[in-house]
């Protein structure tokens, strides 16, 4: 039995998956196969992991010789093993935490009974029958009757998300208007939107920001259970928790904006902040620096000017790039063009239940969308006229051009959107003069103390700023998934273990091959017959052809001879004869495991099991 | 301690020594330490312009770092000369360092995702992927047998029941030939022999023989077939088969030559990367 069942299981495994492979409906399983192997492999880690640990205990128990590097090698693998799987000092990962976000725990079952939301519908049960996506899978459910679908149920808010998977689940207008409807339901009332929602997946009840008080009404007032009620409470509980942050340095122009004003309270250098502080907020407080614009060329030469003034002065190379440098910018012709484009009424697109309804009423080609009734607006020549004028105007604020526009002609909101995007597309005078200095100081140019500090203030202010931000946005937010972050974070100890340790010593040990092989080359390589001849000459003509004798050797060859260049001759080596004579290994390659996986799996070969004696 | 030893550890002691001093008087401050600046939390590299602007700062930790990553170098280096304590002490790191991290990898990799992922989705969504769904995906308690089979693998530790240990093995043995005789028919036996199949005379754009092309073709089909007719063994290599398995032997000769010049040509680019970070990285010299 134990030599029998296993060459059975090896047997039975092989020519299933051959089998599987000729047929598509099971094609994944060869996938599937591929996946356990994977998870056998890294199980085997934990059995290399055994075995070495056995071994190099032993020897340092018994004092055996080289004992001590035996430790040194069970110490290294200890503490290289635990960093790893506790991911100790490892951050939670960003992208998960749901910055801005607050959570309290809340069963799905313990969700107000008025946020559950029916759609009556007349659906083919075969979308019952049918897997849903994950995303909704608890909190959907498709009621039938006599072999049809007759209600969708949702619990709790339905997210976009979800809304957008279920609608991609079948491209059927019947399904997608009834799942339109059902979202419309389902969806978080005005009054609360963006400020909760519900994450099925996590049970929790999630507010961004602070839960005010009239929005705890609202939620308290959908149902008066012991649970829902704590779970409200809670969130506003948690929601108003202070945060005060030291601040180093406050940019001189910083204020508090508006919308935020009730939330966030600046007290001598110090941030007050109630709640977490939300993404929205973050980009806010740090979307605060002024972008670059087009220079008049006054402008520009005095800018130039005066950083030439500073000790050290500037090339005249460098003053004629750095004048390049600050041309490179948007102009305002294209701004007009992007305002011109954003003012055309686009299409609108009709919902499933117009399409659903076009098609009942015996359309035939339907169209996803529909003209606009709103007109066209372009930019009119007092507009024009203005931007024109001011884009280069240091003095004047983009951040009024919205407005100034809207006061002299026609505006409207996807125009607002378009400006606002494209002045964000800019680089910071922060960003701008970094890339600057990056320039000027390229090859041997360099730059002073002096000519850094001044170009440099406006990037570390931004810099630091920024910092004080994230670390405002970090102190005022609840950890929520502490495992998370990846187990190689940089920075981590485990980071440090790969980056100081197991990557300079692997790379250097193979890099010493290169003296082995040197070394065996020079004792092994004697044209003793032609074939040798010819593995030594290919060899160093390929080594030649990468060096820089190549290229020189090439230089001396007459131009009517191509052909005799050290470069040609490698390629042709390489393209023809070496792709040649690999292809030939490669097909005896597959020749020889094709017959080695017979043999093993007709159980002819059965060195696999090992001699038996163990 | 032996007089070789002693040579070395004088000779690491110097390096130290100089390595130190140039730390200490580098103009530039670059020798000898790391700086760092922070973008979102994390600690990221700095470079001269973040100097410049004074957001850098020279990191103590990754300082150390590149201070161990550089004797470690030293220490495989000190091979050269010959096996000694110095190289030992690195070699017995990197076994216990690789060890650790392709467990810790598997484990974060294959083990938490593809299995108790599988298994235990709401578990492992509460604890360390908050991105998985908690419904279990249907049919993956099948998972359970690469767990069953995993444990019986572990048993090889168990010198009673170690005989158990190779069923699983068998499994791996077994799916590996399978996935791996059709993979292989498939990628490299006939697609090699697709790809090899070419056009003996070539016409260029302007309708006309590219003859040198015409010829890269016709030579790179005979090389095969002369390669191949040198790896059948059952007829005797005489007459006109042995002529062109001789040719044949010519061909795999370049095409060795070749693989050896492009390895030689590799290790050689690894240590200069090697060379570069103990000259530039870590003692700012810039030979």
């Amino acid at each position: 039995m134990k030599r029998t069942v296993p060459l059975l299981i090896a047997a039975c495994c092989g020519v299933v998956l051959i089998i599987t492979a000729f047929i598509p409906a099971t094609v994944s399983w060869g996938e599937t196969a591929t996946v356990w192997f994977d998870i056998l492999a890294a199980i085997a880690f934990v059995l290399g992991g055994g075995n070495l640990l056995k071994i190099h205990l032993k020897k340092v128990s018994d004092r055996a010789a080289g004992w001590a590097y035996s430790l040194i090698t069970v110490l290294a693998f200890l503490i290289t093993l635990t960093i790893g799987l506790t991911k100790w000092s490892v951050p939670p990962a960003t992208d998960q935490e749901r910055y801005g976000e607050t959570f309290a725990t809340l069963p799905l079952d313990d969700l107000p009974k008025s946020l559950t939301f029916t759609e009556q519908v007349d659906l083919d049960a075969k979308y019952a029958r049918e897997e849903l996506p994950d995303s909704v899978k608890r909190q959907l459910q498709l009621k039938q009757e006599n072999d049809r679908i007759v209600s969708l149920i949702f619990r709790g808010w339905m997210k976009p998300g979800q809304a957008q998977e279920l609608l991609a689940a079948h491209q059927n207008l019947e399904w997608q208007s009834a799942i339109e409807s059902l979202a419309e339901k389902a969806a978080v009332p005005k009054s609360m939107r963006g400020k909760v929602i519900y994450h099925a997946d996590h049970e929790v009840l999630s507010a961004a920001g602070v839960l005010t008080e009239n929005g705890e009404k609202e939620l308290l007032a959908m149902e008066a259970s012991d649970n829902w009620d704590e779970a409200v409470r809670t969130l506003t509980e948690k929601t108003h928790r202070k945060t005060t942050f030291q601040l180093r340095e406050i940019p001189a122009h910083f204020k508090i904006p508006e919308q935020f004003a009730g939330q966030v309270k600046l007290v001598d250098q110090s941030l007050e902040l109630t709640g977490p502080l939300t993404p929205a907020m973050q980009n806010a407080f740090t979307n605060i620096f002024p972008r670059s614009r087009p220079m008049s060329k006054k402008d520009t030469k005095d800018f130039v000017q005066k950083v030439a003034t500073l000790d050290g002065g500037l090339t005249k190379e460098q003053k004629q790039l750095f004048t390049a440098l600050l041309g490179v910018s948007w102009n305002a012709d294209q701004l007009i063009a992007v305002l011109d484009e954003a003012g055309k009424s686009k299409p609108v697109i009709k919902t499933y239940r117009e399409l659903l309804k076009e098609k009942q009423s015996g359309v035939r080609e339907l169209e996803p969308t529909k003209p606009s009734t709103a007109p066209d607006i372009k930019l009119n020549k007092q507009q024009i006229k203005f931007i024109r004028d001011n884009v280069d105007n240091q003095q004047y604020d983009l951040g009024n051009l919205a407005g100034d526009l809207k006061e002299r002609g026609d505006w409207n909101t996807s125009q607002q959107q378009a400006l606002g995007k494209f002045l964000q597309k800019a680089p910071t005078i922060g960003a701008r003069n970094k890339l600057i200095c990056l320039a000027l100081t390229k090859g041997k140019s360099k730059l002073s103390d002096a000519q850094y500090s001044y170009l440099l203030e406006p990037y570390r202010v931004e810099h630091l700023w920024n910092g004080q931000i994230y670390d405002l946005l970090v102190k005022s937010h609840e950890v929520k998934y502490p495992w998370s972050g990846a187990y190689l974070q940089t920075g981590s100890p485990f980071w440090f273990a790969y980056e100081y340790a197991f990557k300079p010593l692997t790379a250097t040990m193979f890099s010493l091959l290169a003296f082995y092989v040197a070394s065996a080359a020079f004792r092994a390589f004697r044209a003793k017959n032609f074939e040798a001849f010819l593995l030594l000459g290919t060899a160093f003509i390929v080594l030649l052809g990468r060096t820089f004798a190549g290229a020189w050797l090439s230089s001396l060859v007459p131009d009517t001879l191509p052909m005799l260049r050290v470069e040609n001759i490698t390629i042709f080596i390489m393209s023809v004869v070496n792709t040649a004579g690999n292809r030939a290994i490669m097909i005896g390659i597959s020749l020889g495991i094709v017959s080695t996986s017979l043999k093993i799996l007709l159980g002819v070969d059965r060195s696999y099991l090992g001699s038996g004696e163990d | 301690m032996k007089f070789e030893h002693t040579k070395l550890t004088l000779l690491f002691l110097f390096i130290a020594a100089f390595a130190i001093w140039q730390t200490v008087n580098d103009s530039e401050k670059l020798a000898g330490r790391e700086y760092v600046k922070q973008v979102e939390g994390q600690w990221v590299p700095a470079d001269e312009i973040d100097r410049q602007a004074g957001i850098a700062q020279v990191s103590t930790s990754r300082s150390i770092g590149l201070w161990v990553g550089a004797f470690f170098t030293l220490f495989i280096f000190s091979f050269l000369y010959k096996d000694n304590p110095f190289y030992k002490m690195a070699e017995s790191t990197v076994v216990g360092v690789s060890a650790g991290y392709v467990m810790v990898v598997g484990f974060w990799t294959t083990i938490i995702p593809n299995l108790l992922g599988k298994l235990t989705p709401g578990l492992i969504q509460q604890w360390a992927m908050p991105g998985l769904s908690p419904e279990q995906a249907p049919g993956a308690w099948v998972y359970i047998f690469p767990l069953i089979l995993g444990i019986m693998l572990i048993m090889r530790l168990v010198p009673k029941a170690s005989w158990i240990s190779v069923w699983p093995l068998a499994f791996i043995i077994g799916t590996t030939a399978g996935l791996r005789m059709v993979a292989f028919l498939e990628a490299d036996f006939l697609s090699q022999i697709e790809n090899s199949i070419v056009p003996f005379v070539e016409i260029d754009e302007t309708n006309s023989v590219d003859y040198w092309q015409s010829f890269q073709n016709i030579f790179s089909v005979v090389s095969i077939l002369a390669c191949l007719v040198y790896f059948f063994f059952s007829i005797e290599h005489k007459g006109a088969v042995g002529k062109v398995s001789r040719f044949g032997i010519w061909i795999l000769m370049i095409t060795f030559g070749a693989m050896f010049g492009m390895t030689v040509m590799g290790r050689i680019a690894l240590l200069a990367i090697r060379l570069e970070f103990l000259f530039r990285e870590w003692l700012n010299l810039h030979l």
